[in-house]
């Protein structure tokens, strides 16, 4: 009947732990798995032994069945999912035959392996937590097999002191854990591996048409975290986050002109002498950009990176060579102030003055009218600047445009807008105008965690602006926008909805209240840090760290850390077993005794566990003669020590002591 | 599940025990005396660590890394935990009955713990027999029995203790190896001897009897027949009988004497060594039900005649402890 009841507890142990590894990942399975799972563990609770006996047909036909409906709605068994899903049914349907000790411990690692592929999904702080835990469950589960299974204790008080134990190894393992993570050099894939590939495309586009960056303002969430690791830092006003120059216009939609050359080495070489002086505006920042699913990069102007897998084409706009299926970490280096005025080829100029053959005659006009009476091309952006500033007003909800000739109702009629539409209307002019001009796109501005440690840039921050080439200084950026609402720049874009008044939403409401929007922002602290220092250490990153923390990367440094913490972790429970093991003897006559027994084991005479002090010592004065008369001393002693206690023993003590320390001598 | 008789296995273990073979009749569990090695399951563990381990590399992700870096740090501080689980448990041994070949010797341990119900998950058994656990029943101080099937007569060594527990997760076996000071007396199996041993054949003047008892078998009826016991003289025996029914008799006439009986070396002449003293073995016994008085010569030794449990046992371990050297060559028969 115990025997029974334990095993019982030892399954719903098993059982907990597997569902608790299964269920944060019903998402990523077909919608039927979850069901069916949940069945199977009913049907084994309510007939535990009924299911184990059914027939082996009928198992193989289960098994096959769920194994080609699986593959069926999850469209290849050798995916990611499809290995999840593999895995998932595979410990459901040994549940059905769970006897033997065996069987038991196979689940426990099945369940270990579930819950560390939920991992390959999420990747949050709480996911981590929640694996962790759920381990911890699947631990005691195995933990319940090998202790007593005593009838004194109480289920309730095993079950408890079970979970101590396992708790108090996790507790001990996690430094050791941490300072393996740290110093374990890491290596690249072996192999390639299916990976989750439904990452969703969001994030700022190659084409920009009205109403794109509209619809970016709403979203909240994070598309980069910079670290600044250099002293200098541009004002939040100025960090304009460029990712891309959009150079070819078709009358409605600017587009990417996909470039042919990368980065000519010269241009390189003469930014990389300029990164490498000291004096100056130089910003070494660091970027964890947000899986986008394109392969763009963000990063402030004239930027110059060492890693690899990124290449800068000839408008400096950085991209990496495959898109970004999940976070991406880079280090950047920017020179503010470096100037690129290598005349525009021929071709180039085409490519930047290029306007479609028609549309928009009253842009085209004013811009010739503008050109012939002021000249040069500062000149007109000051013009332009004056004009934005009187007149025009920056809303979200600009109302819809002529088809024909947008940007003439633009600047003529409606003169309201946001950002992409001053981009685009200033650009169009410019061009008209004859100065070479393309629009650029990114994100502007940004907000710093509570503790100043990185700036935070979300989807609403996405930005659009104008980039005009000057003889003298090279492509000159200009945001129209910052002209028309200054505050837009100032107060990013979520503050200015609330001003605008528009975003009556309730999440826009929560914000507006300090104190979630501090919980706010130190959640999301924790999660950079967590992607920051967890996710993204990479051995580049890993390098550096444990350079700092050891002062050299040696091999002998890092095995003297990895002693040290496993030292330190286990001297508790080492000093805590030594002081168990012996009973602490108070009565220091009783002490005597065993400093006695110590003695006569080096001098090769054992007393046996049944015999007396007195016994002992006369049999070992016949195997020891020499000895003998120390020995009838200190056993005549000893005898009136224990048995006739009188006051003056302290003295005694002190001499039967000296008497035994002598024995050693003879 | 642990496999523990694998060649190489053994072969190191014995290799560590070689220096660990003070017979002691107390041992406290240390450092000294106690190995942790990875069991089954620790393997498979390991195998599974790595599994993680390719799988967070592969996908090049942090978290499953550090997964299988945290696995591998539960399985290090285990070998610790299941160390502190047996250290400083006291085992003693306390000295068995002697037993005859072929019976199972009870052996009493005792177990002393330092701290109550400190320790989990022990089995005891012989080295390299089955083992079972032993109930604490949260006390601090057990005693428990472990059988010893005895094989051979003489002053048996008992094998070493194996002390084993999978304590806490199963991964790693922590045991020892006690070499334990305590011989066991195995008196010889008794067995009664054939006729033949007995060297019916050899003696002449039974043969000459036998003849005899044979010629007069269908006149001669004794009415007084009792079981022929060994030692007494084969003068007696009832040949008709033991031709009738294969069943050795004595004939109980008056005239017999109730002498001493003398148990010799010599008296199974067709008998290999071991035989005789089982044979011996089986006579002391019976000699000792019937309350009779015996001596026994052999080779070496010689007991004066005498009755009584403490004569049966002095008889029997000098037949126990007969050494084998001492014995003259077995007889060609």
């Amino acid at each position: 009947m115990l025997i029974a009841r334990q095993k019982n507890n030892q399954w719903y142990w098993l059982g907990g732990g597997l569902a608790m590894a299964i269920i944060p990942l019903w998402a990523e399975l077909p919608g039927w798995l979850l069901p069916f799972v949940i069945a199977i563990y009913l049907w084994r609770l309510i007939y535990p032994q009924h299911l184990a006996r059914q027939g082996k047909w009928i198992k193989l036909l289960v098994v096959t069945v769920s194994v080609m409906l699986l593959s069926v709605s999850i469209g290849s068994i050798f995916s990611l999912q499809g290995f999840v899903g593999l895995l998932v049914l595979a410990s459901s349907l040994k549940l059905i035959e769970l006897e033997t000790r065996r069987d038991y411990l196979l689940m426990v690692f099945l369940g270990c392996l579930i819950s560390a592929c939920q991992l390959l999904f999420y990747n949050s702080v709480l996911s981590f937590g929640y694996t962790l835990c759920s381990l911890l469950i699947l631990h005691t589960a195995l933990l319940q097999m090998f202790i007593n299974s005593e009838s004194a204790q109480s289920v309730k008080q095993r079950l408890l002191a079970s979970i101590l134990k396992v708790t108090i190894i996790f507790l001990q393992a996690l430094p050791i854990a941490i300072i393996l993570f740290i110093v374990m050099p890491r290596i690249g894939s072996i192999w390639t591996v299916p990976i989750n590939s439904n990452v969703a495309k969001t994030g700022v586009t190659d084409s920009l048409t009205a109403g794109d960056i509209g619809q970016l303002n709403q979203d909240f969430s994070v598309a980069m975290r910079i670290t600044f690791s250099s002293s200098a830092q541009p004002s939040v006003s100025q960090m304009y986050w460029r990712g891309m120059s959009l150079a070819a216009f078709d009358g409605k939609t600017w587009r990417r002109v996909p470039e042919a050359a990368p980065l000519s080495d010269k241009l390189r070489n003469k930014l990389q002498k300029v990164t490498e002086r000291t004096a100056g505006p130089l910003y070494r920042y660091q970027i964890m950009q947000e899986a986008t699913g394109r392969p763009w990069l963000y990063s402030l102007s004239t930027p110059i990176v060492r890693n690899r897998e990124i290449v800068q084409g000839q408008d400096y706009s950085l991209s990496r060579h495959s898109p970004l299926q999940r976070r991406f970490q880079y280090e950047v280096t920017s020179a503010a102030d470096f100037i690129d005025n290598t005349p525009l080829g021929h071709e180039q100029y085409l490519r930047y003055t290029q306007l479609p053959g028609a549309g928009n005659p009253q842009t085209r006009a004013f811009a010739q009218q503008l050109k012939q009476r002021l000249g040069s091309t500062q000149n007109i952006i000051d013009f332009l600047t004056e004009q934005y500033q009187h007149g025009f007003s920056y809303t979200l909800s600009p109302g819809k445009l002529s088809t024909e000739n947008p940007i003439d109702d633009f600047l003529f009629n409606t003169k309201r807008g946001y950002c992409e539409h001053f981009a685009s209307s200033s650009a169009f002019l410019l061009r008209a105008a004859g100065v070479p001009a393309r629009i650029a796109t990114g994100y502007q501005g940004g907000q710093w965690s509570t503790d100043h440690q990185y700036l935070l840039v979300t989807q609403a921050q996405a930005h659009a602006w104008v980039e005009f080439w000057d003889e003298q200084s090279g492509w000159v950026r200009w945001d129209p926008t910052a002209v028309v609402a200054p505050e837009r720049i100032s107060r990013g874009t979520s503050e200015f909805l609330l001003l605008d008044g528009r975003a009556q939403d309730i999440a826009a409401l929560f914000r507006k209240n300090s104190w979630v929007r501090n919980w706010q922002l130190q959640w999301d602290g924790l999660n950079y840090q967590w992607h920051r220092w967890v996710l993204g250490y990479n051995s580049q990153l890993q390098f550096q760290f444990v350079k700092k923390l050891l002062g050299a990367v040696d091999s002998w440094r890092i095995g003297l850390l990895i002693l040290l913490v496993l030292g330190l972790v286990i001297a508790p429970l080492m000093i805590k077993s030594s002081r168990k093991s012996g009973t602490r003897q108070t009565d220091p006559v009783i002490k005597l005794c065993h400093k006695l027994d110590k003695k006569m084991a080096k001098l090769q005479l054992h007393r046996e566990p049944q015999e007396t002090l007195s016994r002992f010592l006369s049999r070992a004065a016949i195997e020891q003669p020499s000895l003998a008369v120390a020995l009838r001393s200190i056993a005549a002693d000893l005898e009136k020590l224990l048995y006739y206690p009188t006051s003056s023993s302290s003295a005694e003590i002190a001499t039967v002591a000296a008497n035994i320390k002598k024995l050693k001598y003879r | 599940m642990p496999i523990h008789t694998e060649n190489w296995n053994a072969r190191f273990i014995n290799l560590l025990l070689s220096k660990r073979k003070t017979l002691k009749k107390r041992h406290q569990l240390t450092h000294k005396n106690l190995f942790i090695f990875p069991s089954l399951l620790g393997l498979c563990y390991l195998l599974f660590i790595m599994l993680l381990w390719l799988l967070g590399t592969n996908y090049q992700n942090n978290l499953i890394l550090a997964l299988s870096y945290l696995l591998i740090s539960i399985m290090l501080v285990s070998i610790f935990h299941s160390y502190v689980n047996l250290q400083g448990l006291t085992v003693s041994v306390a000295p068995s009955a002697a037993v005859f070949c072929g019976e199972i010797a009870i052996i009493p341990l005792c177990f002393e713990s330092a701290q109550q119900g400190r320790y989990q998950g022990i089995k005891i058994g012989w080295r390299g027999a089955p083992i079972a656990p032993i109930e604490w029943g949260g006390k601090g101080e057990i005693a428990a029995t472990l059988a010893f099937k005895t094989t051979v007569r003489g002053k048996i060594q008992v094998p070493r203790l194996e002390l084993r527990s999978y304590y806490p997760l199963g991964l790693l076996r922590c045991w020892c190896l006690l070499p334990l000071d305590l011989q066991v007396v195995v008196y010889p199996q008794a067995v009664a001897a054939s006729p033949i041993e007995s060297g019916f054949e050899a003696d002449a003047e039974a043969a000459a009897n036998a003849t005899q008892y044979r010629r007069r078998a269908d006149t001669v009826e004794f009415d007084n027949l009792q079981r022929y016991q060994q030692g007494e003289s084969i003068k007696n025996i009832a040949w008709k009988h033991y031709a009738r029914s294969d069943i050795l008799y004595r004939k109980n006439s008056l005239n017999t004497p109730q002498a001493n009986t003398s148990l010799r070396w010599d008296q199974y002449p067709a008998a290999g060594c071991e035989q005789k003293l089982q044979h011996l073995c089986f006579a002391a016994l019976r000699l000792s039900e019937q309350d009779r008085s015996y001596s026994l010569t052999l080779p070496q030794v010689y007991i004066e005649a005498s009755s009584g449990a403490s004569h049966l046992q002095q008889v029997l371990t000098a037949l126990a402890l007969c050494e084998e050297r001492a014995l003259p060559e077995r007889l060609n028969s």
